[in-house]
């Protein structure tokens, strides 16, 4: 099985950005969309924000049905909060009426 | 009193050694999914928050040399309270209610902060660690 560290994708230990999060999304869609399971690596990571899981992770949720089956997690063993923010990602690309709810509160605050 | 601000997307950040964002451009970079589209009003705070990063990141001796500067991102006291009573009271409050009329009939402190069933405690602790994750790239101004 291939493993995508996330790190060498973004080349910073600071998985933070939603840009960030769609460069690990662009390379893991490639395995994903052709039905081959891939195990992403947060070895070496110092920080990870929820816009770079909701940019990554969330979205190949959002974008391929079958990602529960095909998509595994190396190094949330011992981080409970990266562990929470990817379960929350995942939650939100589920749930998409919850994702259209929170861009929309947040382009509200932006307008505001 | 003149303020120096300026238009975001005319905005070059390696003009400055210190950029300081107001809580809605935090709150966009820290929380937003954009998975469906990238509204228009959140891409330019994207990347200008992207550009200073990168401008940090930069590790190639050449290009490291012709860089002016490599800002910090400006966090003070006040700033941090609005960021997260902004988020909380706005955007994860709304959420935990589902907004519309049941959200707006709720009391924030009685209904959502001291609800002992809201989801308040795991949302803020996943703000600050969200903002924590920028420590490399900000710098605090104010009372430690």
């Amino acid at each position: 099985m291939a493993v995508l560290k996330i790190i060498d994708i973004i080349n910073t230990p600071n998985a933070i950005l939603h840009s960030f999060g769609l460069k690990v999304f662009e390379v893991a869609s490639e395995s994903i969309s052709r039905n081959q399971s891939i195990v992403i690596s947060f070895q070496g990571l110092k920080n990870i924000t929820s816009a770079f899981c909701n940019a990554s992770i969330g979205k190949l949720y959002l974008s391929f049905p079958n990602t529960s089956e095909l998509l595994f997690f190396d190094g949330l063993e011992d981080n409970p909060i990266w562990h929470e923010k990817v379960q929350s990602s995942i939650e939100l690309a589920l749930n998409p009426e919850k994702i259209e709810q929170q861009n929309q509160a947040i382009s509200d605050l932006l307008c505001s | 009193m003149a303020y120096l601000i300026h238009k975001i997307d005319t905005l070059i950040p390696e003009d400055y050694p210190f950029v300081f964002c107001d809580a809605n451009v935090w709150i966009t970079t820290l929380k937003y999914f954009g998975s469906i589209v990238v509204n228009s009003n959140e891409q330019p705070y994207q990347d200008f928050i992207e550009a200073i990063i990168n401008l940090n990141n930069e590790t190639d001796p050449a290009a490291s040399k012709r860089i002016k500067n490599r800002p910090k991102l400006v966090l003070t006291s006040i700033l941090l309270s609005e960021i997260i009573n902004a988020y909380m009271r706005n955007v994860a409050m709304k959420a935990f209610f589902g907004g519309g009329d049941t959200y707006k009939s709720k009391s924030f402190k009685n209904d959502y902060r001291d609800n002992p069933h809201s989801d308040f405690k795991q949302k803020l602790n996943d703000l600050c660690s969200d903002i924590i994750a920028f420590q490399d790239y900000t710098t605090y101004s104010g009372p430690k």
